[in-house]
């Protein structure tokens, strides 16, 4: 059986610009923005819980997300049984200005690199 | 699919029981946050949704209820780690506040102090009931620690208080220790234009308005959102303690100076910690300094330990740097021996180069010489057998004058041959020498160190 593959490590301002990017196409919550990462990145990319809440808390409290709960009630549940809570999140004004500046700062880096390995392949060509 | 779209109002869920094992681990999780209550009902309930929903999404893939709980906390991690990375947030989320709201404290000083810690049996008093100052932004400050407007005349509690709400933190004043000052929260404050200063420099004209000085100034520390104000003596008191400098980067050349008596220092200290370090700390006995061999002891308070370490470093710093210096002058020295070195031994071959020239001039002088000599030689022994043959007076007249002049000329090539010989035998002892010392100065490292002196 072959090893199972694991993806590149994110670095914490990555896992910042995806999360924060992900949200900047609306409200979400953790569970669903931990699956857009996978999904979108085809699996590539796997932020897990021990990291995505505390990331989502530490987001919070700096102010660049807002939050607001909502009740979730199964449909087994008795009509007068409380549901569980759902934590939603919405990227606050202060989120959009920091997500700008990560991606610029992403593009910068990219540029970087790029230049790098154009330089690369155009010794070897 | 946008985060949006995805935004269930039923799901169809685990239903949990008093044996529900994503409860017990929820427990479990919850006792090891170790976060004020509120806050981990928070984490569990946003935790416990991220569960049961993995759960719900398990399940649809064929799991059993049991396998599909197991993986789902599984994925979680190492339950205490996740605990730990929670509890990490909010500790760097207090640091920021700290941070925040420490431009009340004074520059240089450690800004989150655990005062409060240090008091025990002390009460606090409370200008107003501690608020949930977070959540409210009170009118005319920003959250920047920047005032954006004056402070108006009023009374000293209500300027602080405005102060402290600027920073977002709940406020303490020791009114006692402002009372031998005359001061209470009473005490009218004239109006500060304190808009777009920071807390430090609004506290410095507090202190000015006030005529307050040195000791008196009120002083600030903040830990965990709550600034306490109170006198500099005040602080200085409760936070005075006992510290150890090993001086032991310091030469013999640096002594620390540890007495009081005034006769001492004329012994010639270089470190006078009571006179340069906060005199007035020490006059008034709120500290000590105590010298026990390369140890030096200082009581006293924690901004004056933090001046005397300053201090003490910068005196490290000094010697390493004179120590820098003297390495640095020592290399130059070192050059300058070297260049010194060569240029002597080049001056010592030239010396040599010479007196072997001087030698080859006198071998072929000497052996010139020996030549005429032996012409000379020659020539005597033809005239005396002329001599001995010829009859006629005339010719044996003549013989014997050519005769005199060739043995007055053989006498003066001895003398010059001697004369030479003798410049030889000279110029041989001085190239000897010459090479022995060009031999003594190749084998020293430089030679600055020889005698300097080129032999004659």
């Amino acid at each position: 059986m072959a090893a199972k593959e694991t993806g590149p490590q994110l670095t914490q301002d990555q896992t910042e610009m995806i999360v924060l990017s992900v949200l900047s196409e609306g409200p979400s919550y953790g569970y669903a923005i931990s699956k857009q990462i996978a999904a979108r990145s085809e699996d590539t990319f796997r932020v897990g819980a021990s990291q995505l809440y505390p990331l989502l808390t530490k987001l919070e409290k700096q102010g660049l997300v807002s939050t607001d709960w909502e009740e979730i009630k199964s449909a087994s549940a008795e009509p007068d049984a409380p549901g569980r809570k759902r934590k939603w999140y919405r990227l606050a004004p202060k989120g959009e200005r920091r997500l700008e500046s990560r991606i610029a700062a992403h593009q910068r880096f990219t540029s970087i690199m790029n230049s790098f390995i154009t330089g690369t392949s155009g010794a070897t060509s | 699919m946008s985060a949006a779209e995805t935004k269930p109002t039923e799901s169809v869920s685990v239903k949990p029981s008093s044996r529900d094992p994503i409860a017990q681990w929820l427990d479990v999780f919850t006792s090891l946050l170790s976060l004020p209550q509120a806050e981990a009902e928070r984490i569990r309930d946003e935790l416990e949704d991220h569960l049961r929903t993995r759960v719900d999404d398990l399940l649809i893939l064929g799991m059993t209820e049991p396998e599909a709980v197991q993986k789902a906390v599984t994925e979680l991690g190492e339950t205490a780690q996740l605990a730990q990375n929670f509890k990490s947030v909010r500790i760097h989320s207090r640091r920021r506040i700290a941070m925040y709201t420490a431009l009340f404290a004074s520059a240089g000083l450690a800004l989150t102090v655990s005062v409060a810690g240090l008091l025990p049996g002390k009460a606090l008093t409370p200008l107003h009931a501690p608020t949930a100052a977070v959540e409210t932004q009170p009118e005319g400050v920003t959250h920047t620690g920047i005032l954006d407007q004056d402070l108006q005349a009023g009374t000293l509690g209500e300027m602080l208080q405005k102060l402290a709400d600027a920073g977002n933190a709940r406020l303490f004043v020791h009114w006692s220790s402002l009372e031998p000052l005359g001061l209470d929260a009473d005490t009218e404050v004239r109006a500060i234009p304190a808009k777009g200063l920071n807390h430090e420099k609004v506290r410095q004209l507090i202190n000015s308005a006030l005529g307050l000085e040195g000791l008196d100034e009120l002083a600030a520390r903040v830990e965990g959102g709550l600034v306490e104000i109170g006198t500099v003596r005040y602080f200085d008191r409760i936070e005075t303690v006992l510290v150890e400098y090993d001086l032991s980067s310091l030469t013999n050349s640096v002594q620390i100076q540890n007495s009081r008596d005034p006769r001492a220092f004329s012994r010639g200290p270089n470190i006078q910690i009571y006179d340069i370090v906060e005199p007035v700390i020490w006059r008034e006995q709120m500290g000590s300094v105590v010298q026990d061999g390369l140890i030096l002891t200082v009581r006293a308070p924690k901004r004056v330990q933090a001046e005397v370490k300053a201090y003490i470093d910068r005196l490290i710093d000094r010697q390493l740097h004179a120590e820098a210096e003297s390495v640095r002058l020592e290399e130059i020295r070192r050059d300058q021996a070297k260049a010194r070195h060569e240029k002597q031994v080049a001056a010592v071959a030239q010396s040599l180069s010479d007196n072997q020239t001087e030698i080859e001039s006198l071998q072929q002088e000497r052996d010139s010489l020996a030549a005429k000599y032996w012409r000379s030689e020659m020539e005597i022994k033809q005239l005396e057998s002329q001599y001995a043959s010829t009859e006629s007076n005339q010719e044996l007249a003549q013989i014997r004058d050519s005769l005199i002049e060739q043995r007055v000329q053989l006498e003066a090539l001895v003398a010059d041959r001697d004369r030479v010989q003798q410049q030889l035998d000279s110029a041989w002892v001085r190239i000897d020498a010459t090479e022995d010392y060009l031999a003594s100065l190749k084998s020293s490292e430089f030679g600055w160190n020889q005698a300097q002196a080129v032999p004659d």
